[in-house]
């Protein structure tokens, strides 16, 4: 998908049944893509009718035809509002869930990446300057990061866990709470979770500041 | 042996794929940017259907006309990629499963041969239903001495070697305006500049200059000029030389504009 397409003024389903048409796809399968990218009421618009959001749907939909196994993604969200931005990121999770396809997305905008990236390459000056998973990463690099702890006794946790110098914040969610913590405060909570409380079930990395990860990587290159 | 086989039955397939994939792009490219030239056909070839059955010399006549005007089309629309590449349109058609060579061929294909069969139809078909001997008839009452079976074929390779001029003129230049001026400096303005030029400079070797540069510019008034004579400036029957001309330039310019194609950035 490129960064800025320029789409031709034309019907989206003139459009698609033409890319459909090119890579050999039944034509049946339109619907199924317009209904996955969320663009179904708009397939007898014309294109140029279309917000910065949408056209990046299509671009999805478009992308999506024939079923790949991978999709390269150059900036999706570049040049986006903040609240298609997020539409598109949620689409992209979505995506990735329901069609198991691999995203592999290029982007400057770290925030976002986070929430839809588990394997990360930093690419500084051309140079590869880090890659791996990102969970081992964080814990590697001891950045910012936001841990979702399971458990059924959430408030009893938060109010011990707030108490430790190195977290941030607690957020207490429907099936258990969303810490935040410094680098350093990863090891502490872990420690003190495998120490303190028996009733723990996981500790998943929900997400974490990539942007500070990218700054630490780079003045270390 | 069963590898070369293999491999044989793999590039015939995915010659296939590119076949198809070519035409699948000529019928959306001529369904979007060919409305006004359909339009124009259509209105055209009324008109000479009506025209054959109550003067067919005055028809003959107007094919130099028609084809200027529809020469001047396909010409615009031989533009219209360099158009999608400063827009960027192009990017999409190229990321969703065309090649460049596939996207050059189904334009060279479906905005220049096929717009150039159209009008190779256009007069051959009232023709042939009202009298197939009008392709011997030459209008020479209406100042010309060709026959319009000639003048159909001299035509035919004429819009096409303006047609794909304009695509190497476009693919160099990257500019439609540039493309379109090449087209009309062939067709009209080179002829008449030099034709004056060399009136004023060496008026003996006006004429001579001016059919040299008529061969290679302009075909149709060429062989319309020089019919009287039945000797071009090559000692060829003039119609003979646009013929060749013609076919000479096409390749050349087809070959040149494919491979300028080829390295267009984009």
């Amino acid at each position: 998908m490129p960064e800025k397409p320029v789409y031709p003024h034309v019907k989206l389903r003139v459009l698609i049944r033409h890319v459909a048409r090119l890579r050999n796809v039944p034509s049946r399968d339109i619907e199924r893509i317009a209904k996955l990218t969320g663009i179904t009421r708009y397939l007898d618009f014309n294109v140029k009718s279309l917000s910065r959001g949408y056209l990046q749907r299509l671009g999805l939909a478009l992308a999506l035809l024939g079923d790949p196994e991978i999709l390269l993604l150059d900036e999706p969200t570049a040049n986006l509002d903040p609240l298609s931005r997020k539409e598109i990121i949620e689409l992209i999770k979505d995506l990735m869930q329901d069609l198991g396809v691999t995203v592999i997305i290029a982007t400057h905008i770290l925030p976002e990446l986070q929430q839809v990236a588990n394997y990360i390459v930093f690419i500084n000056k051309g140079q590869v300057i880090e890659y791996g998973d990102l969970n081992s990463i964080v814990t590697r690099y001891r950045v910012t990061a936001t841990f979702k702890i399971r458990t059924d006794k959430p408030r009893k946790l938060a109010s011990k866990l707030i108490m430790l110098e190195k977290v941030k914040a607690v957020e207490i969610i429907r099936d258990g709470l969303l810490v935040k913590a410094t680098g350093e405060g990863v090891e502490e909570i872990k420690l003190y979770l495998e120490e303190a409380i028996g009733e723990v079930a996981s500790l998943e990395l929900i997400s974490s500041e990539l942007g500070e990860l990218y700054e630490k990587l780079a003045g270390i290159n | 042996m069963n590898s070369y086989r293999a491999n044989w039955v793999s590039s015939m397939r995915s010659s296939q794929g590119s076949i198809k994939r070519i035409f699948h792009h000529i019928d959306y490219i001529m369904g979007l940017q060919a409305r006004l030239l359909y339009i124009f056909t259509i209105i055209f070839s009324v008109i000479v259907s009506y025209a054959f059955y109550t003067s067919p010399g005055l028809t003959i006549s107007m094919l130099p006309l028609f084809f200027f005007i529809y020469a001047a089309m396909v010409s615009a629309l031989a533009t219209e990629p360099i158009d999608e590449i400063s827009k960027g349109t192009i990017q999409v058609y190229l990321a969703t499963g065309l090649t460049r060579e596939e996207y050059y061929k189904a334009w060279l294909l479906g905005g220049i041969a096929f717009q150039t069969l159209v009008f190779v139809l256009i007069y051959t078909v009232p023709a042939f239903i009202v009298n197939p001997s009008i392709f011997f008839a030459t209008p020479s009452s209406y100042g010309l001495n060709v026959p319009m079976g000639n003048l159909i074929v001299i035509g035919a390779l004429q819009i096409t070697y303006y047609g794909v001029t304009a695509m190497a003129v476009g693919a160099i230049t990257k500019k439609r305006s540039m493309a379109v001026l090449s087209v009309f400096s062939l067709m009209a303005i080179i002829p008449f500049l030099v034709g004056l030029i060399s009136s004023i400079v060496s008026p003996h070797s006006a004429e001579y200059v001016t059919s040299l540069v008529m061969l290679f510019c302009n075909q149709l008034f060429y062989a319309g000029i020089m019919s009287y004579r039945n000797i071009g400036v090559f000692g060829l029957n003039p119609v003979i030389e646009s013929i060749i001309v013609l076919l000479v330039l096409n390749t050349a310019l087809i070959l040149f504009s494919y491979m300028a194609w080829r390295r267009i950035e984009i």
